[in-house]
């Protein structure tokens, strides 16, 4: 078992678990840190899968994407916590509606128009 | 053959799959905020044994350092502590995720054999990938000699696929738009102004490495042409040195509003286009270097897009909203009382303070 | 065997000796961090027993590093790792005392 291969399917376990984390926490930043680990999770198995050049390097046209990737991730994850943050003053609670399953009724922008309409 | 890189990596990976569980099962914010840091930390480890220093001085810089101090101002923000209170009372930690359903080991299991299997498969896919010869390497050494950089990742990012940073850049700068127009209300950086400036340890430290952050910034800027480096690294490495300077208070956290900050902001995107524009000119196509003048249009380019990512980033991490004093604020778990004055029913739910309409 | 070679084993013993000397360090602060009772104890042994881990570190691969231009970047390195550390640890403690956190008491 090479480097590449060990980290493939480390690249593999960190990006499933990312996904997890996405799809069963209902906290808001819990599910921004999943997405952030399934892109963790893909960028190892973007340079791991292909063949390393003769010298070592790992191949330059997936560590230029891989490097964009990193920027772009980080500036969705400020977007994204500003809008969690924004969710968590509105509703006083980092959860989205649907899923938090609340026992109280909270007022969301959701049901302000649900009960508008009503 | 020595055993020794099969312990490394091994360390490394586990390490990487052990925080990223346990920073996803964990209920509490901070732990898992800090744990993710030090994901973002060993990976650029793992970067560096797979070949890739470019990608381990971004990770350290961006996955690890920006974005953790991203994710601790937003728990900061959230958690907004109670003065006075002890850490007995608080634990220290008062953002806890209350909404993670209590189930029974057998199912935890279950739903962790399930996700297993999943990941488990797409390792198996990839692990059985049939070996091909290189072939975009190939490419790029033979176009490399007229791509005016030697260095190999460069020359990908800013000639060959010089559209995709490009819009990369459109990327970040729709990030600074939007995080600056989610809050246009409220502006306060979530530090008090009384206690900028009241940290003169910090105030050392920054006088000591906030000069050699910049000096590494226009030095990785350089070198990118040649070697490990480039504008991705060095805006990282200038808005760290940004963020040093506005928690130890020697600048004004200025958000997007203020006019220079938007006109730093969006500069690389006007000077890419511009060079975009003018080699459209030249060569009859968007972005194709006339030949010859590829070295100093990319060093133009380099240039500007350090000073956009480095006041991007800083606008990133100024501009997130802060909650507003008057705001009932987030359910704290806090059995011994509520230090925002809000109520706490019994079952754990939250109801809206008295204040609230 | 020549004199060469075996200036070379002494001096990859040499190293071997730091890098080891540098790793318990790192293991006697880890040590400390888990099992030292209140914040302050803690950084106190991870401060400590880090900076002087990293120093061995240091020093054990400076021997081996190729030119004196990748030595004094090690050792910046270590310098910028020292007053960091101190900084953030400073940090630490002033807000944990702030935040009202107590030192524990001799028991």
């Amino acid at each position: 078992m090479s480097t590449d291969l060990i980290y493939l399917v480390t690249g593999a376990g960190v990006s499933m678990l990312g996904f997890r984390g996405f799809v069963t926490r209902a906290h808001l930043f819990w599910k921004i840190l999943g997405i952030n680990l399934m892109g963790s999770g893909i960028f190892l198995i973007l340079i791991a899968a292909p063949p390393r050049l003769p010298g070592g390097e790992a191949d330059p046209v997936p560590q230029a994407m891989v490097l964009t990737g990193i920027v772009v991730a980080l500036s969705a994850t400020a977007l994204a916590l500003g809008v969690a943050l924004r969710v968590a003053v509105r509703t006083g609670r980092p959860y989205l509606e649907e899923e938090a399953g609340d026992p109280v009724d909270h007022p969301t922008a959701a049901s302000e128009i649900r009960r508008e309409m009503e | 053959m020595s055993a020794l890189p099969w312990i490394l990596d091994g360390v490394v990976a586990l390490l990487l799959i052990g925080l990223a569980y346990r920073l996803l099962d964990t209920r509490d914010l901070f732990e898992a905020t800090v744990l993710y840091i030090a994901f973002g930390l060993t990976l650029s480890l793992a970067w560096v044994r797979l070949g890739a220093a470019d990608l381990a001085l971004a990770e350290a810089a961006l996955g690890a350092g920006v974005t953790g101090a991203l994710f601790l101002n937003a728990y900061q923000r959230l958690a907004r502590r109670g003065e006075g209170r002890t850490d007995e009372e608080s634990s220290g930690l008062t953002v806890v995720d209350d909404r993670v359903d209590e189930v029974s080991p057998a199912a935890a299991l279950a739903s962790y054999g399930v996700w297993g299997l999943i990941a488990g498969g797409l390792a198996w896919v990839l692990v059985t990938l049939p070996a091909r010869d290189p072939i975009l390497p190939v490419l790029v050494d033979a176009a490399l000699e007229d791509a005016g950089v030697s260095n190999p990742i460069t020359a990908v990012l800013l000639n060959f696929r010089a559209y995709d940073t490009l819009l990369e850049i459109v990327v970040l700068v729709a990030a600074m738009v939007g995080v600056w127009s989610l809050d246009r209300g409220s502006r306060e950086f979530a530090r008090n102004p009384a206690d900028l400036g009241d940290e003169p340890i910090l105030g050392a430290l920054s006088r000591l490495v906030v000069p050699l952050a910049g000096l590494t910034a226009v030095y990785l800027t350089w070198t990118g042409a040649y070697a490990t480096g480039g504008a991705f690294q060095a805006g990282a490495l200038a808005a760290g040195a940004g963020v040093l300077l506005v928690a130890a208070g020697f600048m004004r956290p200025v958000t997007s509003a203020a006019p220079f900050t938007r006109a730093l902001g969006v500069l690389a995107l006007v000077v890419f286009t511009v060079v975009g524009l003018v080699s459209l000119f030249w060569t009859g196509l968007f972005l194709d270097y006339p030949p010859g003048a590829e070295y100093g249009l990319i060093l133009l380019v380099e240039g500007a897009l350090t000073v956009s990512i480095a006041v991007i980033l800083v606008e990133l991490f100024v501009d997130v909203p802060a909650i507003p004093e008057d705001d009932p604020g987030l359910r704290v778990l806090d059995p011994t009382g509520d230090p925002l004055g809000r109520v706490i029913s019994p079952d754990g739910a939250f109801i809206r303070g008295a204040e609230e309409e | 065997m020549t004199a060469a070679s075996t200036g070379a084993m002494l001096l990859n013993l040499v190293t071997v000796l730091l890098v080891s000397g540098g790793a318990f360090f790192f293991a006697a602060g880890t040590a400390g961090l888990l099992r030292f009772p209140d914040v302050y104890c803690r950084l106190h042994a991870v401060a400590k027993a880090d900076n002087l881990g990293l120093g061995l570190v240091v020093a054990g691969v400076a021997i081996q590093a190729g030119s004196w231009t990748a030595r004094l970047q090690l050792v910046l390195t270590w310098l910028l790792v020292l007053a960091s550390a101190s900084v953030v640890c400073h940090l630490l403690a002033r807000s944990s005392l702030r935040q009202g956190v107590r030192p524990v008491e001799e028991p």
